[in-house]
């Protein structure tokens, strides 16, 4: 696969090419390459984006049930 | 229109095109026209990414289905704020840490170049089309307001946005979403308070009369499959459908890999998991209320004033006849809804529901007979909102939405053209034929596919008016494929998955889903986004356990 890349890039660009592949699928699946863990200030947004999407929903709720019959 | 509305309409066409032209400056190189060199802040990359998913459909056809349907479409969105997380802790930190071009670039990376190239080719086909029935949706309104062919509607919208398009790159798509997306805001909000102050009931009434017909059920929890909008589809397909979307689709993926890193690539996207739900839920407010203002000034019988006049020219008597029926039914109507306001109990309620019935059958009839005339489907859903907004809505007010409109829609298209342009260079002529170019041919190339598929866009969108309901001709779309796409990012994560696998899981994954697609099994639409990624994932880890690992030096 990785040949079919570097068409005019001779010996070396298929190698380092080759090379760079094969890194970069170490990049994407390996536990030691994970991607950056998550910080206290994205846990927070979460938690106020969790918050946020139950208020909406409950106020929808409360639409619905209050005016539907 | 009112010159005030045209003069709004003007001056933001011209502030737009301007703005636009101002940004090519900083577009002069590859990693510039295209990623805008990852500096980017957050907010503007988040708002991007919104007014990139808000289209002219939305304001069109969605504000349309409210007031046809109801709250019921909200649950198609329930499942965006997970999907937003999840991407935040998995695709986007892989993607933005990768330095690539596209989310297909990456693929190759981890499988092959026949994976990358058949998922980037479906994106071109998928989002072609879409980019056509998203520049559709304006072109509605100017033909139903100018009398103009569709063609020349389709023209007016599409030329500007490619120009500022394929001169400024994403740095003038990004910067011009951030002002489009405020002025759809403004619009929205403003037609809600406008169209509360024009009814002649209180807004408590009008929530009770809406409730009455069912216009305020926003929550179906019956798990049925074959019905299209339910909390479980909107929450278990939806999640998929938008992990997908967001996570794998090149026209949004592009927008947060112009972020300065990945925590803010990551904050773009809850910029949407805050406000997706709630502006949606605005949106489809604005079509409860005009169904709740039409009960009480009478609406026409057509709202699509094109098949108004050739079935009032081709059947004048039969016209005529339903005309009378029409006026009648609504009369009743009207009077069984102040009913409703007057005294809410189960006997107002059955007169008012059994009025809008007759009104319904009625308008059915008319619907037929305008087909039958003119040889299309009618799609009078999407002329509701814009008759609304020329003849009900306040001066100025007029111009500011069908400016928000045009923001909408050159907004999306935008976003898609640049995204299109950036696929065809990168995924196709960088890799397959010119792989060591200088960066200004890459640059030229980049500009000559933007203008192609921005020409292709407008030939689509000419054609897309008569497919029938345009959110859900572009959610149908979207929904073939993008599964089966999500599966292989889904299978680029487990490390025991083989690039074999994944083709042939993405080739099994599209296959389910177009076979369920026509309906065998008959499936609704939202759920082909689940069949198609698990089918990818699990057809693509069983051909893996039987595959040799590629080869590594």
């Amino acid at each position: 696969m990785a040949l079919l890349v570097s068409g005019a890039g001779g010996y070396y660009g298929r190698a380092r090419h080759l090379l760079s592949y094969t890194t970069q699928i170490a990049d994407m699946t390996s536990p030691s390459k994970s991607p950056p863990s998550t910080t206290p200030t994205f846990r927070k947004t979460l938690l106020r984006v969790m918050a946020v999407q139950v208020i909406t929903l409950v106020m929808l709720w409360l639409l619905q049930s209050h005016y539907t019959r | 229109m009112h010159f005030v509305d045209w003069a709004i309409l003007i001056a933001y066409l011209a502030y737009v095109g301007i703005d636009g032209i101002r940004r090519t400056r900083r577009s002069s190189e590859i990693e510039g026209y295209l990623l805008a060199n990852r500096s980017l802040p957050w907010w503007a990359v988040g708002l991007s990414v919104m007014a990139t998913q808000l289209s002219a459909v939305t304001m069109i056809g969605t504000t349309g289905q409210g007031a046809t349907d109801g709250l019921r479409f909200i649950q198609f969105y329930f499942g965006l704020p997970l999907a937003m997380v999840i991407l935040g802790v998995t695709l986007v930190p892989f993607l933005h840490g990768a330095n690539v071009f596209t989310a297909y670039e990456f693929l190759e990376r981890r499988f092959d170049a026949k994976t990358r190239s058949l998922t980037a080719f479906l994106f071109l086909i998928l989002r072609g089309l879409s980019c056509g029935t998203i520049l559709a949706a304006p072109a509605v309104v100017f033909s139903s307001i100018f009398g103009w062919s569709i063609g020349w509607s389709v023209a007016i919208m599409g030329v500007p946005t490619v120009i500022y398009t394929v001169l400024g790159g994403v740095q003038a798509v990004t910067w011009a979403d951030v002002k489009q997306m405020v002025l759809v805001v403004t619009a929205i909000t403003a037609v809600i308070v406008v169209a509360l102050l024009k009814l002649p009931v209180s807004p408590d009434d009008a929530l009770r009369i809406a409730g009455s017909m069912g216009r305020l059920r926003a929550f179906d929890f019956k798990f049925d499959i074959n019905e299209q909008y339910t909390f479980w589809s909107g929450l278990i397909g939806g999640t998929f459908l938008m992990m997908a979307y967001f996570g794998t689709d090149q026209s949004q993926v592009q927008r947060f890999l112009t972020a300065k890193s990945v925590e803010q690539a990551r904050s773009s996207l809850l910029i949407s998991a805050y406000w997706k739900i709630p502006l949606q839920a605005g949106v489809l407010l604005i079509g409860v209320l005009v169904f709740v203002f039409y009960l009480f000034v009478a609406p026409p019988m057509l709202f699509n004033p094109a098949h108004d006049r050739r079935v009032r020219e081709a059947e004048p008597a039969q016209y005529q006849a339903l005309a009378t029926q029409y006026q009648n039914a609504l009369a009743e109507r009207s009077t069984a809804a102040r009913g409703v306001a007057a005294r809410d109990e189960a006997a107002t309620r059955d007169a008012f529901r059994a009025a809008e019935k007759r009104v319904e059958d009625v308008r059915g009839q008319a619907l037929s007979l305008a087909q039958r005339v003119t040889g299309q489907p009618s799609n009078d859903v999407n002329y509701i909102i814009p008759h609304f907004v020329l003849f009900d809505l306040p001066i100025g007010l007029t111009g500011i939405f069908i400016a928000a409109v045009m923001a909408a829609a050159m907004s999306a298209v935008a976003a898609e053209l640049n995204s299109l342009a950036t696929a065809s260079v990168i995924d196709f002529y960088r890799r397959w034929v010119r792989p060591s170019a200088p960066d200004a041919a890459y640059l030229r190339a980049s500009k000559i596919a933007t203008a192609f598929w921005g020409i292709f866009a407008c030939i689509v969108a000419t054609y897309a008016v008569s497919l029938g309901s345009l959110i859900v001709v572009v959610n149908r779309f979207g929904s073939l494929f993008y599964g089966s796409i999500l599966g292989v990012f889904l299978l680029a994560m487990i490390p025991r998955a083989r690039s074999t696998g994944a083709f042939i899981g993405l080739v099994a994954g599209m296959s389910v889903v177009t076979a369920v697609n026509f309906g065998r099994p008959s499936v609704a639409f939202l759920w082909h986004n689940v069949l198609g990624a698990v089918t990818v994932v699990v057809v693509g880890m069983l051909i893996s356990a039987f595959s040799r690992p590629a080869p590594r030096m």
